[in-house]
């Protein structure tokens, strides 16, 4: 295994330099290790000196099916946590050809900009033009600018341009949680674009196309002929801002899962994904993925119109807003109106026109709402109602299923990504591989092809897995965390664990098993 | 008329395998930019690219240093003593399917003995061999001219 190359950028000053890490180690761990060697408790998350950190999976630009995934990491500043986030497809390909396995960036530019990155030439490029536009239009001008359709692009939206605090980044119809748009809006950088051209010569690719092989025809078997969307009708799916969902409720969305089939264009994937996970959706003119972000805007908001949950989610992704924390926080604000709180909004449950110009009025100056569920509910004394875990917006997931729940709970970012199995998903987190195929995946698989890449027959992944799993961990410490961040708001617990009592000692069991002890050691 | 690979718009995901399979067999690196097949997105629709073995082919008529000749059964030879990977063959040709070598020579599709990996290796089955008449009934226009985005 090469060392690894960290490229650092001080968009304040405009210095830019590299430096070749003595570790021959994962990106991601030294990238997150980089952020904890750099960004005290005293940072502020929207400051200069936090630091955006982009780091390069050792699977990318080869062929490992679902695989290749960057990782994102940041002081959130919807937590003050460590902030994470995995995008795959083409950025993750053409960094891995690319001179550098970490970018950092640092600092405030004076006025917006780009940077482009030219297999080891850097430049940082005025974007006064791409001021307003939506991720995909910023993507679409700068590989237009570039000449280079084939150019990775992460990009912003105008919601990160104002750092509304549940800003995405987005590449290939995914999006970042963690308000990790908002870091890079706060330094004025709309958009990364790299362009790699080197190859990859593994030790042994033969190997590599067994396992690919063996790996796609396992995936394929699972998921192929699957539509997640349409699966959400099997789960136990919440109802109003995560209360028990009514028959009625259960109707609603029965019904919306049902509708949301008509408006079906294709299935959608992109570079290193056999398997297709994306489906895009059409109607009137326009065209959007639907992820579990718009049909969490429906459940938790009684909006059972198909039609409005693809307009809704459009207008997310347009904005570069996170759909998942848009359904908590309009969720925060229906409760609140039902309470007769003073909010500036006509939002009321299942108000379809209104439940859209919430989700435009986000990047208003001075709303409350931008600020994310935690700040919000403070401000309106409403604690008990707001649905996060360390200020992150919760997934539906963690209604879904009582171990996502637990694990999102006890995750360093409060965002899971994952299965059931927190510590191995941890892992291949850091290892770029896709969330919802880490059970596909084994330690045995990824000995083989990780020996397969770099002939190192000494690979250990259970010494991996120790500084991995505690790097995020002394992250957070070092931010002043204590137990009682590692917690999920009671209406969570009392539907899926019955009481706190029965919580705490799942965590302390989790703590034992993790060898987490109470000194944070 | 001669058979060549190209992808079924509504099958193609734009995965990428066929490019790293075809430049690790012919060149022994995972490399698109190696690869006798190019994947290139218009609109939505994902599309695989590689020689059309046509009729009368501007890359050999034009080539300036004569390095280019079309065999019988339509595939595009490559002397590689006499390419000196100028590229014009790359501008002429109308479908954007030759790459040049960081070697300098021109890098064309020969369907690899007729036995294609890529179509081989193809998780979708989007990769078929066609001929030129066949063609449309494998491209989604509709798909080419959308985009992502729209107003609310």
């Amino acid at each position: 295994m090469k060392n690894i190359i960290l490229l650092m950028i001080d968009l304040g000053s405009g210095e830019k330099y590299t430096e070749r890490l003595d570790e021959d180690y994962i990106a991601g761990y030294l990238g997150v290790k980089l952020l904890k060697d750099n960004v005290g408790k005293d940072v502020e998350p929207l400051s200069p000196e936090n630091l955006l950190v982009i780091t390069t999976s050792p699977f990318a630009g080869l062929p490992i099916p679902c695989s290749g995934g960057i990782g994102i990491y940041s002081k959130s500043p919807l937590s003050g946590y460590i902030g994470e986030s995995y995008l795959f497809g083409t950025f993750g390909d053409r960094m891995a050809r690319s001179n550098y396995d970490i970018i950092a960036v640092k600092g405030v530019s004076e006025k917006p900009v780009y940077l482009y990155i030219d297999d080891s030439s850097v430049s940082i490029i005025r974007a006064d033009k791409l001021r307003g536009s939506s991720p995909w239009m910023t993507e679409k001008i700068i590989k237009e600018s570039l000449n280079d359709p084939s150019v990775g692009v992460l990009s912003i939206g105008p919601a990160g341009e104002k750092s509304v605090k549940s800003s995405t980044i987005y590449s290939d119809l995914q999006y970042t949680r963690s308000g990790l748009g908002a870091v890079m809006g706060s330094k004025k950088l709309k958009a990364i674009a790299i362009r790699g051209s080197g190859g990859l010569k593994p030790k042994n690719p033969g190997k590599i196309m067994d396992l690919y092989k063996s790996l796609t025809n396992k995936i394929a078997e699972a998921y192929g002929g699957i539509d997640l969307i349409n699966n959400l009708v099997n789960y136990n799916l919440p109802g109003h801002n995560f209360k028990k969902a009514s028959v009625e409720e259960k109707k609603g969305f029965t019904s919306l899962i049902d509708q949301i089939q008509k408006y079906k264009l294709k299935k959608e994937s992109f570079q290193q994904f056999p398997i297709s996970f994306s489906t895009l959706y059409q109607v009137d003119g326009i065209t959007t993925p639907v992820t579990l972000g718009g049909i969490a805007i429906g459940v938790l908001n009684g909006i059972y119109n198909a039609d409005t949950i693809i307009k809704a989610e459009h207008l997310c992704y347009s904005l570069g807003i996170d759909p998942l924390s848009m359904a908590v926080v309009m969720s925060l604000a229906n409760e609140l109106k039902e309470r007769k709180e003073p909010i500036s909004s006509d939002i009321g449950w299942g108000k379809d026109k209104e439940s859209l110009d919430f989700i435009k009025s986000i990047v208003n100056d001075d709303n409350i709402f931008a600020n994310g569920v935690r700040y919000a509910a403070d401000k309106f004394n409403a604690k008990d109602i707001a649905m996060h875990s360390k200020g992150i917006e919760l997934s539906i997931d963690a209604f879904i299923d009582k171990d996502l729940a637990f694990n999102t709970a006890v995750s360093p970012s409060g965002a899971y990504f994952g299965s059931k199995d927190f510590a191995k998903s941890h892992i291949y987190n850091f290892l770029g591989i896709y969330p919802a195929v880490h059970d596909f995946y084994s330690d045995e698989y990824i000995y083989q092809l990780y020996t397969s890449i770099t002939g190192d027959r000494d690979f250990d992944i259970g010494l991996l897995k120790t500084d991995v799993i505690s790097i995020e961990r002394e992250f957070n410490i070092q931010q002043g965390w204590n137990e009682e961040d590692d917690m999920l708001p009671s209406r969570i617990i009392d539907e899926l664990f019955g009481d706190k009592d029965n919580f705490l000692s799942r965590r302390q069991d989790f703590y034992y098993f993790m060898k987490w002890n109470k000194d944070n050691e | 008329m001669a058979k060549f690979i190209f992808s079924d718009t509504m099958k193609c995901n734009g995965c990428g395998i066929c490019e790293l399979i075809c430049s690790w067999y012919k060149e022994g690196s995972f490399d698109p930019l190696l690869s006798r097949i190019k994947k290139t997105r218009l609109g939505l629709a994902n599309i695989a690219t590689a020689c059309r073995f046509c009729e009368e082919p501007p890359c050999v008529v034009q080539c300036p240093t004569k390095a280019l000749t079309q065999k019988d059964n339509g595939i595009i030879d490559v002397n590689k003593e006499k390419c000196d990977g100028c590229g014009w063959c790359v501008d002429v040709c109308p479908y954007g399917a030759i790459n040049i070598h960081p070697d300098r020579f021109a890098i064309i599709c020969d369907l690899c003995d007729n036995d294609p990996q890529c179509v081989n290796v193809c998780p979708t089955d989007a990769l078929i061999l066609v001929d030129q008449d066949e063609l449309s009934n494998y491209i989604n226009y509709d798909l080419i001219e959308r985009d992502l985005g729209g107003d609310v």
